[in-house]
């Protein structure tokens, strides 16, 4: 195997881009936790977590650029390398998402309740978890059927999240609530709508590991 | 300091074998000239020859008959050599022919020129006598061109396969033929080294004595036609040397063709290098 | 192989295999050259590229022990047919070579040596061609002060575009070109790399270059030859972004053997 050091230098490129997706993946669960707990304390950690993710995005950059400029890198070292800049945006965007969900914790009554069918609600978490989870793991394992997956699920991801923003409206205007009540299911609104953008953006990463693994550019047109 | 004084003594030997071959030159041109110059006068060169039994006069008809067969070797050697070589590295491929025939050249190269000469003898002095005129310019210039061939075909042929082939090719690729690609391309730039290779054969045909002995026959009189025998200057010298011990016009003579020789060699190589430069546009 | 049926192919390539003596160099070779587009023919050395386009233009007459099958059909009629006239197709299609290899004459003698060996006498006419030659192959700026130098005086780059227009001069359809930069500076290379881009407007031209950045620049089309067969032929960026064979990526990535 000829080009030994530069092999090795995409196998670091591929490492950080995992070791950021699973960064990313800890924050996403830890405010999750921390909004299920009604954690604080947490979701000031969290906050703080979001540097890291940051630095590891410029990082990765850097060694981005430096292989495109050096390195020539063709076929599927070439779409790799692609593959992981966008990538770590949507990461990075991903990570700014989980701070706004801290921000919104930290601002809302304790401990947190849900004035509408927890169920849905739960569903939507999890999924929207799952999926962050599942993207990375497509990018460690170029598993493009699970990628090819991730359009269906955001689907029903969507449809969660409009079903709980109509039952919250509802909700809203069939009672007399208190001003507090009503600051509270605003951000509950915020933290849906973070969790349904973060889906979109596991929804990415999923594409974008399509065209890594087969060249398939079909979601660039 | 041990080490730079070993390598002094290879360096001297070598040194000393270099110069050794200049020194010699030297030696053997300083001890003609000398000798040889104080004879050469205006009466030398254009005068009638001593008469039979008498030493001294001029040697003007030795010049003419010199001119005569060098001149007669070089126009039937040169298109042959010339063509011969376009033939053999341009037309034929690496096959046993060329390899016969390269041989062939080598052979004829390397047989005594006493041989030759009395093949010349045989051939053209007693069987083609009717054409040849028997002893004459005619039959000392044939066998003289039997030994500038070989000389001058192996070196146009050299010159030829100098001749990148990416010229040819480029030739060729421009959609012109074989020949128009030999004689507009190829012929021209190994032009400097076929001449070269010529100017060696005339050298050689100027110098030879022994199959011009045995051919030209050896009149002292001005030839006044080609089948006529005549005496060239190397035969000249041989003569007035083993008939009248001659010193005089020996060293005379043998003055004049060393000037001759050198002259033709160093006006070939000044027109041969100004045209090499032209050719690469310096 | 989708390409040839897109748009007007010039050259097409049917079966065609060669040996030199008992060594096959090219294997079952099937490709349809487009016609006013750039072809890249890429490989490792060996691989054949170079004996495929000398095939073209029937450079590969002058090698001993040559044996060819199949068709290069161009312009309705297969050239390797016996009865093809050599001279006359070579008009058509001309090759550029790897070294820059101007004839030792002046520049102008260069660029009129073409249409001189096929006739052109009138200095006029001659002057016209030489002018419009070089101005095609973008020299005429840098030279016309100096037509009756040698041609030789001029760089390397200088050189390979005199060859460039020198074969301009004769009028082809095709152009081959076996490595044309390969030997050059890379200001060189990049105008060299500008005028084949210039020149397929009017020409079809086909380029071997070990240089795949250099393939990436100027070529529509790009064929991975390895060790005698074409081994992938595809619009340029499919061969470097997606290449289908795992003989093709594994050399453009140069992780090879």
């Amino acid at each position: 195997m000829a080009r030994t050091r530069y092999v090795r230098k995409l196998k670091e490129l591929r490492q950080n881009v995992i070791d950021m997706g699973a960064l990313t993946v800890r924050s996403v669960e830890d405010v999750l936790t921390a909004f299920e707990l009604s954690d604080t304390a947490l979701a000031e950690r969290v906050i703080a977590n979001d540097d890291a993710i940051n630095n590891f995005d410029r990082k990765i950059e850097a060694q981005c650029m430096t292989l495109l400029a050096l390195e020539q890198p063709m076929a599927k070292d070439l779409r790799m390398i692609a593959t992981s800049l966008k990538m770590i945006t949507d990461l990075e965007r991903i990570g700014d998402f989980v701070v706004d969900i801290a921000e919104e914790i930290i601002t809302m009554a304790k401990p947190i309740r849900i004035p509408v069918s927890a169920s849905k609600f739960n569903e939507l978490v999890a999924d929207v978890k799952l999926m962050v989870v599942d993207s990375i793991e497509t990018y460690a394992s170029g598993n493009v059927q699970q990628a090819r997956s991730f359009e269906a699920r955001d689907d029903r991801i969507d449809f969660l999240f409009k079903s709980i923003v109509e039952n919250m409206v509802n909700a809203l205007a069939q009672s007399q609530c208190s001003t507090e009540t009503v600051a509270d299911v605003a951000s509950l609104l915020f933290i849906i709508r973070y969790l349904e953008r973060i889906a979109d953006h596991a929804v990415n990463i999923g594409n974008r590991v399509c065209y890594m693994e087969e060249g398939d550019r079909r979601f660039l047109k | 300091m041990e080490a730079k004084r070993r390598e002094l003594v290879p360096l001297a030997l070598l040194w000393g074998a270099g110069i050794a071959t200049l020194v010699i030159l030297i030696v053997i041109l300083a001890y003609i000239l000398a000798n040889g110059l104080p004879v050469i006068s205006w009466h030398f060169l254009t005068g009638e020859p001593a008469l039979w039994g008498q030493t001294g006069g001029g040697i003007y008809s030795t010049i003419v008959a010199t001119l005569a067969v060098t001149s007669i070797s070089l126009l039937v050697a040169a298109p042959l050599s010339v063509g011969g070589a376009i033939y053999l590295n341009e037309y034929t491929k690496e096959t046993s022919l060329r390899m016969v025939i390269r041989q062939a050249a080598e052979i004829l190269a390397g047989i005594p020129s006493i041989i030759v000469g009395l093949f010349g003898f045989l051939f053209f002095v007693i069987y083609l006598a009717p054409f040849t005129g028997g002893w004459s310019m005619i039959s000392g210039g044939l066998t003289l061109a039997f030994m500038v061939l070989p000389i001058s075909l192996r070196t146009s042929e050299e010159a030829l396969k100098t001749v990148p082939a990416e010229l040819r090719e480029g030739s060729l690729g421009l959609g012109a033929t074989k020949w128009q690609s030999i004689t507009t391309v190829v012929l021209p730039t190994a032009l400097p080294g076929i001449i070269t290779g010529l100017i060696l054969g005339v050298g050689r045909a100027v110098g030879e004595t022994a199959a011009i002995l045995l051919t030209a026959g050896g009149s002292l009189n001005l030839i006044q036609s080609l089948r006529d025998p005549g005496r060239p200057m190397t035969l000249n010298i041989y003569n007035v040397l083993t008939e009248y011990r001659d010193t005089t016009t020996a060293y005379g003579t043998a003055a004049v063709l060393v000037i001759a020789i050198l002259a033709i060699t160093l006006i070939t190589d000044l027109l041969m290098n100004s045209y090499t430069k032209k050719l690469k546009g310096l | 192989m989708d390409i040839a049926t897109k748009t007007s192919v010039e050259i097409s390539v049917k079966s065609l295999n060669l040996w030199f003596g008992k060594f096959q160099a090219l294997k079952n070779i099937n490709i349809g050259i487009q016609k006013n587009q750039v072809t890249a023919l890429i490989g490792p050395s060996g691989c054949g590229k170079s004996t495929f386009i000398k095939t073209l233009d029937r450079m590969n007459d002058l090698v001993d022990n040559v044996k060819i099958t199949g068709e290069v059909v161009y312009q309705g009629r297969n050239i390797l047919d016996s009865d093809t006239d050599v001279v006359e197709l070579r008009k058509q299609i001309g090759m550029v070579f790897q070294k820059p290899n101007p004839f030792p004459k002046s520049i102008f003698d260069n660029v009129a040596y073409g249409p001189r060996v096929h006739g052109v006498r009138k200095k006029q006419n001659l002057n016209e061609v030489v002018e419009r030659s070089l101005k095609a192959a973008a020299l005429w700026e840098e030279v016309k002060d100096r037509l009756n130098e040698s041609a030789l005086r001029l760089s390397g780059g200088q050189q390979q575009r005199l060859c460039i227009a020198r074969l301009l001069a004769v009028e082809p359809d095709v152009l081959l070109m076996d490595e044309p930069a390969s030997a050059l500076d890379p200001i060189a290379t990049s105008k060299i790399e500008d005028l084949i881009y210039e020149l397929k407007n009017d020409y079809t031209i086909i380029i071997v270059t070990h240089n795949m950045q250099q393939a990436g620049r100027v070529a529509t089309n790009t064929a991975f030859f390895y060790l005698g067969e074409l081994v992938e032929y595809a619009p340029t960026i499919d061969l470097f972004e997606r290449p289908q064979d795992k003989r093709t990526e594994d050399y453009v990535t140069g992780k090879f053997g």
